[in-house]
C-alpha cells in the first residue's frame, strides 16, 4: 500500500475581502485538483437564538451551508452538510460558550474526488483559524478500496470510479504519543463515512493506513499555522 | 495537596489605553463638545497655535504623554498590571531533564516551552500537584493535564500563569478589560452593547461618570463607548460599565465623533504594547489624531482632517492584514498613506 497522498495546498484566511467581521475564519484547501473553501462565523448569538424560547438550552448549534461549484443546492450538498454538522459537534471543546451559534459556509470549487475529507479538513482549518475552542486538531483523510484489496490514499475521481467502496476517517490527534495497539489502531476515530461494499478486513486495514496518514495531515496544519504564528 | 487550578481569563498585554489623557483632555473642556471637530478645534487652537509650525511636536507630545507609564491600574488583578508587559514572547528555556521549562517533570514527547506555537490537542503540562495555577484564554484543564484549545503561542508569566496569545478577530470577555462598544439597543435601565464576544454586554445607564436620575446621557443607536468589563463569563452575558473608579480618568465613556472600525484582537493588543507602537509614533509625526483601541478589536480614531482619520485606519489596517512589517516598512507605509 503506498503512502502516497496527492499534494495538498492550504490556504487560511482567504475571505478576508470585504472587511473583517464578515467572516472570521476562512481557509481553502486544494487536493490535487479538489478545491473546497470553507468561511466560519461564530460562536455567536445570533436573531434566532435570541429568539428562540429555549434559550435554556445548553448546547452551541451548529449550522452549515455547502454550494456546489454549479447549480442549486442538492441531496448531495446536503450530506455533505449534515457530517460537517455532526464533524465540528464531535470536536468542539466544552469550553465553548453555550446558546450560541457557529455557522460554516463552504463553497466548492472543483469537485475531483475525496470531496468529503477535503471538505473537513477546509472546515478544521478554517476553525483553527476562527479560534473556535477545539478538544483537539482534528483530521479527514479519503480511502479508497479497490477490488484486489489495494487502499489508495485521496482518490480523484477516475480512481474512485474503480474502486468498490470508498471511505472518508476522521481522527482527533491527541498530544501524547499511544503504542500503536490493535486496540488503538482504530483509536482517535471519530466520524468514519464509506460508500460502497467492501470485506470488513478491507475497511480495519483503510482505518488503520488512514490514521496513518492523518498524522501527515495534522503535520501539514501544524507546519501552516506555525509558520503564520511565526512571521 | 489538592491542586487547584483557577481559570480566568488573562488578557497578555498591558490593556493601558493609549488614549487616557487626550480622552481626558476634551472632558475638561465639557462646553465644547457639541460638535466633534468643534472642540478638536478648540484644543488645537488653544495648546497649537504657540507652538504653530509644530504640528508633530503635538501629536507626539499628545501620543507620549498618553503612552507615558501610569500607575498601575490598582483595582485591577495586580499580576497583569503591576508590571510592565512587553510584547517580546518568553525566552525559550533548555529542558536539563525530561521536564518542561516550567520545572514540572512531564512525559517525554509532551514538552512544550513557553513562546513555541501550539495547536488544539497539545498537552502543554501536567496539573502541578500542589500549589495553584492560573490559567487564561485558551487552556483547559483535562483531568490531569492541561490542554490546548486555541492554535496560538503559549506564554507565560512567572510564578505560574499560562495563557495561549491568538490573533484572532472573535473577542472573548474577560473582567477589567477596557473595550470599544457599540450601542445596539437602549432600554430603560439598560444598554445593550456590541463588544464583538460570543453575547452582547449589558451596560446600566447609571454606569457613567456624573449620571443621575435625572442626568442620564442620552446615546443612540450606533455610538460608540470606551467601557470596562465587570462581568464575564461563560455563561452569562458580560456587563460593561463606563465608570472610572481609580483618581485618574481613563477617558470611559461615550465617544463623540470620530471613525469606528475593526481589526484582530491580535493587533489591537500589540498596539496597546508597552513600549508604543512604532505604527502609532510614525502615524504621529505626520498627522494629529486621537485613538482609542479596544483589546476586543474594536477602534475609535478621530482628528482634525477626516483624512487623517483615514489614513490612520488604512494604516491600521494594512498592519494587520500583512502581519507584522519591520520598523523600516512601517515608515514607508505610513509615508505612503500620508502622502495621497
Amino acid at each position: 500500500d503506498d503512502m502516497e497522498m496527492r499534494p495538498a495546498k492550504i490556504k487560511m484566511g482567504v475571505s478576508k475581502i470585504g472587511g473583517l467581521g464578515k467572516v472570521e475564519g476562512s481557509a481553502s484547501w486544494m487536493c490535487g485538483k479538489t478545491i473546497v473553501v470553507a468561511e466560519i462565523k461564530g460562536p455567536e448569538v445570533t436573531s434566532a437564538i435570541s429568539a428562540a424560547e429555549s434559550r435554556r438550552d445548553i448546547e452551541v448549534a451548529v449550522k452549515a451551508v455547502v454550494k456546489p461549484t454549479v447549480g442549486l443546492i442538492t441531496e448531495r450538498e446536503h450530506e455533505i452538510e449534515e457530517k460537517i454538522v455532526r464533524y465540528v459537534q464531535g470536536i468542539l471543546d466544552f469550553s465553548c460558550p453555550p446558546r450560541t451559534a457557529i455557522t460554516t459556509i463552504v463553497q466548492i470549487v472543483s469537485d475531483d474526488g475525496s470531496l468529503l475529507a477535503t471538505t473537513l479538513n477546509a472546515v478544521s482549518v478554517a476553525l483553527l483559524d476562527a479560534g473556535v475552542p477545539l478538544y483537539a486538531c482534528p483530521a479527514a483523510v479519503s480511502l479508497g478500496m479497490e477490488k484486489g484489496g489495494r487502499l489508495l490514499l485521496d482518490p480523484d475521481r477516475s480512481e474512485e470510479q474503480h474502486c468498490e467502496a470508498t471511505s472518508t476517517h476522521c481522527f482527533l490527534s491527541e498530544g501524547e504519543e499511544e503504542e500503536s495497539s490493535e486496540a488503538a489502531a482504530g483509536s482517535g476515530l471519530f466520524l468514519s463515512s464509506t460508500t460502497g461494499a467492501t470485506s470488513i478486513s478491507n475497511v480495519l486495514a483503510g482505518v488503520a493506513m488512514a490514521k496513518q496518514a492523518s498524522v501527515c495531515v495534522v503535520q501539514q496544519m501544524r507546519d501552516l499555522l506555525s509558520h503564520d504564528y511565526q512571521q | 495537596m489538592v491542586a487547584t487550578v483557577t481559570v480566568s481569563c488573562v488578557s497578555s498585554i498591558s490593556r493601558r489605553p493609549v488614549v487616557g489623557v487626550p480622552m481626558a483632555v476634551m472632558r475638561m473642556r465639557p462646553r465644547s463638545l457639541e460638535s466633534p471637530w468643534g472642540s478638536l478645534l478648540g484644543v488645537l487652537l488653544e495648546e497649537v497655535l504657540p507652538t504653530l509650525g509644530e504640528r508633530a511636536t503635538r501629536a507626539a507630545r499628545l501620543f507620549r504623554h498618553g503612552a507615558a507609564p501610569q500607575a498601575p491600574l490598582r483595582h485591577a488583578r495586580a499580576q497583569t498590571h503591576g508590571k510592565q508587559i512587553t510584547c517580546d514572547p518568553m525566552p525559550v528555556k533548555a529542558a536539563a531533564t525530561r521536564s518542561n521549562s516550567f520545572g514540572d517533570p512531564i512525559p517525554m514527547g509532551m514538552e512544550k516551552h513557553a513562546g513555541s506555537f501550539v495547536m488544539p490537542g497539545d498537552a502543554v503540562m501536567q496539573v502541578p500537584g500542589e500549589g495553584s495555577m492560573s490559567l487564561g484564554s485558551g487552556l483547559q484543564q483535562c483531568k490531569d493535564v492541561i490542554k490546548v484549545t486555541k492554535a496560538g503561542v503559549l506564554k507565560h508569566q512567572a510564578p505560574r500563569r499560562f495563557w495561549i496569545e491568538t490573533r484572532h478577530q472573535r473577542y472573548v470577555p474577560a473582567v477589567d478589560d477596557l473595550v470599544v462598544g457599540t450601542i445596539l439597543q437602549t432600554q430603560s435601565d439598560n444598554y445593550t452593547v456590541n463588544i464583538g464576544g460570543p453575547a452582547p454586554a449589558q451596560l446600566p445607564v447609571l454606569e457613567f461618570t456624573g449620571a443621575t436620575r435625572r442626568n442620564k446621557p442620552m446615546l443612540k443607536v450606533g455610538d460608540p463607548v470606551y467601557a470596562r468589563v465587570t462581568l464575564a463569563h461563560r455563561d452569562i452575558d458580560p456587563m460593561v460599565s463606563c465608570v472610572d473608579e481609580s483618581a485618574k480618568s481613563k477617558g470611559l465613556g461615550p465617544l463623540k465623533g470620530g471613525y469606528v472600525f475593526t481589526c484582530s484582537t491580535g493587533t489591537a493588543r500589540s498596539l496597546l504594547c508597552a513600549p508604543p507602537c512604532v505604527l502609532l509614533t510614525e502615524l504621529g509625526k505626520h498627522c494629529a489624531y486621537d485613538l482609542a483601541v479596544g483589546v476586543n478589536g474594536t477602534i475609535w480614531v478621530s482628528s482634525q482632517s477626516p483624512r487623517d482619520a483615514i489614513a490612520v485606519k488604512m494604516a491600521i489596517e494594512h498592519w494587520d492584514r500583512d502581519g507584522q512589517l519591520d520598523d523600516r516598512g512601517v515608515r514607508s507605509l505610513v509615508k505612503e498613506l500620508c502622502q495621497e
